[in-house]
């Protein structure tokens, strides 16, 4: 199906296509034409019946991105044992028996008549599955390093030879439903990665030893399935190019290299190449890596192989795909959260309309739901998971009978959100904000100091491109934008709206302590757009995630401008700082303050702000040994002290006006900015 | 305003015997109470009036417990907030059609 477009004229083009003719040029995988180079990856939804039956919410999901436009669309990973060792999510598809073929066969037709290859995934969770038992299974029994998986448990080689033959029935059964590739999991933690990883194999016999030893059970599955499913099923696999494991002995890169070319040798079509496991300690997906960092790994696996390689982590925007795949350094440009945030983000770069793709922030909300059982959700596409229900809108919102005039106050995340929905239904609306700026409190966040070697103390920009592409979205749909205008009861009288939206955000919390009023007392927001001087004792009044946001800030601008001897402290009543932040991001803020050596005063009351610093309360509670040590009255030194303790901006109430009043985002109850754009749409499918 | 249009459905409908939920006990056509926590504001007048009691307030705003709601609708007429409180079919069953299908487009 994809060899025609090779032989398109180029006036025949879309403009997406001339200007990344690489990205969609066609690619041979096996004996199969994929009609370009994106590959929607595989990603656990747990949409899906607990008991391994496709559900119809992940047929719309599904439906959703093989519509987008993606040459190939990978099936979330199906479970082949029929013991549950393999399931490592709730919500996982099985493979197991025939049982299952008629549903999956269902999500194979939907990826065709989307005009893509279907794909489906073959996944043993093995050291991070058996959500439902009290054990793992692996090559040898490795204690765990994180709480959430389970004690592992050594197979024996009869096992072992019925996990190779589960997966080989599993590709057979995948067949029958109309699949036309077949990937198999050996990434981040599962059974494969176990198998070929140092750190989990410590086996003496055939199926452990050297590289070749270990890789012996990829080997026998990937050779299995070859010859199950014959020469016009192509076969791939996802491998580690490089563990990130060398704490604890893990693959250097070479013999993750060297596992690579066994799973070619074996008869591999094609390579989708990752970095990190789970357990690795460094962070892989998440903000902080620059795009297009792990390119390398992408680089030398293609050096070493002949198949097609592609890779999946941190690639957002189409330049540095395009950029690699010309340099030779990929083949497929592979995603999975770009994905969720979009699934039409392949048609819309196609008709090169950059601007009205959903971008992701990379905030990792789906994986810290998945991780919790719960079905994925996505910050930035309230849809996800409605994609077949049309009162979610995800294939746009039809224009409503009554139209009326709507104001919203305040152009934060929730207020465009909810302006966006209103305009798109054909209301009149205005939005008014009391700054010069739009974005609310994103705009201050995307000041955090993430990002290697930006050369800025300000370079989480990503949180821009979400409100950038709010506001071209706005502007399409006829939003009108008054700035530096407060909402007030003159402007609701004379202005007379049919709805008023409240959404007015949060502002950091005057304690009721003397000294409150001094100058070098200030505002979160004023220290996030440099307005104001810090001096080099700094004291954050708060805990929550806003002001961990705000103390990285602080480090990191000092950090910059040179300054050496700098002291920060945080003080807030929360026994654990950071309480509200996604586990993902939390473990790396928190070891960040710690490097900086910013006090955490946990259990904290602040008595007094004098000019010598803050007068406080405060505990410190040893995590291991449970040891109290009290402090009270100690004067903590301070020459700065921000404000960073949100609490709901209540100048306009339920009062301010007559008629239909609703109130969203952080003036109702102060969350994070998950919370906000949910609220703000949800608001607006009501309208 | 279409909420409005929507909340006209009296939670006492004539004709039909069957509960939506089995448990419920009740003999109506299954409507529960809904609140829009976005109009809300918090007054608790439907609080006050419940005959179960089983309405409260949680942070600011109307919470029910939907298992124990007997469906006589006193919190509809009492709420004093156009659109705050509907009266709806619950969430996520068949006979609301808000269950996710295979979609026809």
């Amino acid at each position: 199906m994809g060899v025609l477009s090779a032989h398109r004229k180029e006036e025949d083009m879309l403009p997406g296509e001339k200007k990344y003719p690489h990205i969609f040029s066609p690619v041979q995988i096996g004996k199969l034409w994929s009609k370009n180079r994106i590959k929607y990856a595989s990603t656990e939804t747990n949409f899906n019946y607990s008991d391994g039956f496709v559900s119809e919410k992940e047929l719309a999901y599904i439906e959703a991105h093989a519509r987008g436009g993606s040459g190939i669309v990978t099936t979330q990973g199906a479970s082949t044992d029929p013991r549950g060792e393999g399931q490592g999510y709730v919500g996982m598809m099985g493979i197991w028996d025939d049982k299952f073929i008629p549903g999956l066969k269902r999500m194979a037709d939907v990826i065709h008549q989307g005009d893509a290859l279907a794909c489906l995934q073959l996944m043993h969770c093995g050291r991070v599955g058996g959500i439902n038992l009290p054990y793992t299974v692996g090559p040898s029994a490795i204690p765990q390093r994180l709480r959430r998986f389970r004690p592992q448990r050594k197979m024996s080689v009869p096992e072992i030879e019925e996990c190779i033959q589960e997966h080989v029935d599993g590709a057979r059964r995948a067949v029958t439903a109309g699949y036309d590739i077949i990937e198999i999991s050996g990434i981040v933690g599962y059974l494969i990665s176990n198998f070929i990883s140092k750190f989990t194999n410590w086996r003496s016999d055939e199926y452990g030893g050297d590289i070749n030893g270990r890789g012996a059970f990829m080997r026998k599955i990937i050779e299995g399935i070859c010859k199950e499913v014959g020469p016009d099923i192509a076969v791939g696999i996802r491998l580690c190019g490089w563990e990130m494991l060398d704490d604890v002995e893990g693959n250097p890169e070479e013999e993750s290299l060297e596992s690579i070319k066994i799973a070619e040798a074996a008869g591999c079509d094609y390579i989708s190449v990752t970095v990190g496991w789970q357990e690795s300690l460094g962070s892989v997906i998440s903000r902080d890596i620059p795009m297009g960092k792990w390119l390398y790994v992408a680089e030398q696996t293609k050096k070493a192989v002949k198949i097609p390689v592609s890779m999946a982590y941190r690639l957002f925007v189409p330049e540095i795909p395009e950029k690699a795949i010309a340099e030779g350094k990929l083949d497929i440009w592979e995603m999975c959260r770009p994905q969720i945030a979009d699934p039409a983000l392949p048609n819309k770069i196609m008709w090169d309309r950059q601007e009205e793709i959903i971008p992701c922030i990379a905030c990792q909300v789906c994986l810290a739901r998945l991780f919790r059982d719960a079905p994925v959700t996505c910050t930035v596409r309230p849809s996800c998971g409605h994609e077949g229900e049309p009162e979610w809108g995800y294939s746009g919102f039809d224009k409503v009978e009554n139209e009326r005039k709507i104001i919203v106050a305040g152009a934060g995340i929730a207020g465009l959100q909810a302006a966006r929905i209103a305009a798109e239904k054909g209301h009149d609306v205005i939005v008014y904000e009391k700054t010069d700026h739009i974005g609310g409190q994103w705009y201050y966040a995307s000041r955090n100091p993430w990002g290697e070697d930006s050369g800025k103390y300000w370079d989480d920009q990503e949180f821009m491109r979400w409100i950038n592409h709010m506001k071209t979205q706005c502007d399409k749909f006829g939003v009108k934008f008054v700035l530096n205008t407060p909402v007030t009861k003159e402007l609701l009288d004379r202005e007379k709206p049919g709805s008023f939206v409240i959404a007015t955000g949060a502002v950091p919390e005057v304690p009721d302590i003397p000294g409150a009023d001094k100058p070098r007392v200030l505002s979160m927001f004023d220290v996030f757009l440099s307005r104001v001087e810090l001096g080099k004792n700094v004291v954050i009044l708060g805990g929550s995630g806003a002001a961990i946001s705000l103390g990285l800030f602080v480090i990191g601008k000092m950090e910059k401008e040179g300054i050496k001897d700098y002291g920060i402290a945080m003080i807030d009543p929360a026994p654990r700082f950071g309480w509200d932040v996604n586990p993902s991001y939390i473990w790396r803020y928190r070891l960040r303050l710690k490097q900086a050596q910013v006090q955490q005063l946990t259990y904290g009351q602040v008595k007094e702000i004098t000019d010598k610093g803050v007068v406080a309360d405060w505990t410190i509670v040893d995590r291991k040994t449970k040891e109290r040590q009290e402090f009270k009255n100690q004067l903590v030194p301070a020459d700065t002290v921000i404000l960073a303790k949100l609490v709901p901006n209540k100048e306009l109430g339920y009062g301010s006006f007559k008629g239909d009043t609703a109130m969203i985002g952080d003036c109702v109850w102060v969350r994070r900015g998950f919370d906000a754009i949910q609220d703000g749409y949800r608001l607006g499918m009501r309208f | 305003m279409i909420l409005s249009k929507i909340a006209t459905t009296r939670p006492h409908i004539q004709g039909t015997k069957m509960s939506v939920y089995p448990h419920s006990g009740s003999s109506h056509a299954g409507l529960y109470p809904w609140i829009d926590a976005f109009r809300c504001n918090g007054c608790g007048a439907c609080a006050r009036v419940c005959p179960p009691g089983v309405i409260g307030l949680h942070r600011g705003k109307a919470a029910v417990v939907l298992d124990l709601c007997q469906q006589c609708g006193e919190c509809f007429e009492t709420c004093p907030v156009e659109g705050a409180i509907l009266f709806k079919l619950p969430p996520g069953s068949a006979e609301t059609g808000n269950t996710s299908y295979f979609s026809r487009r």
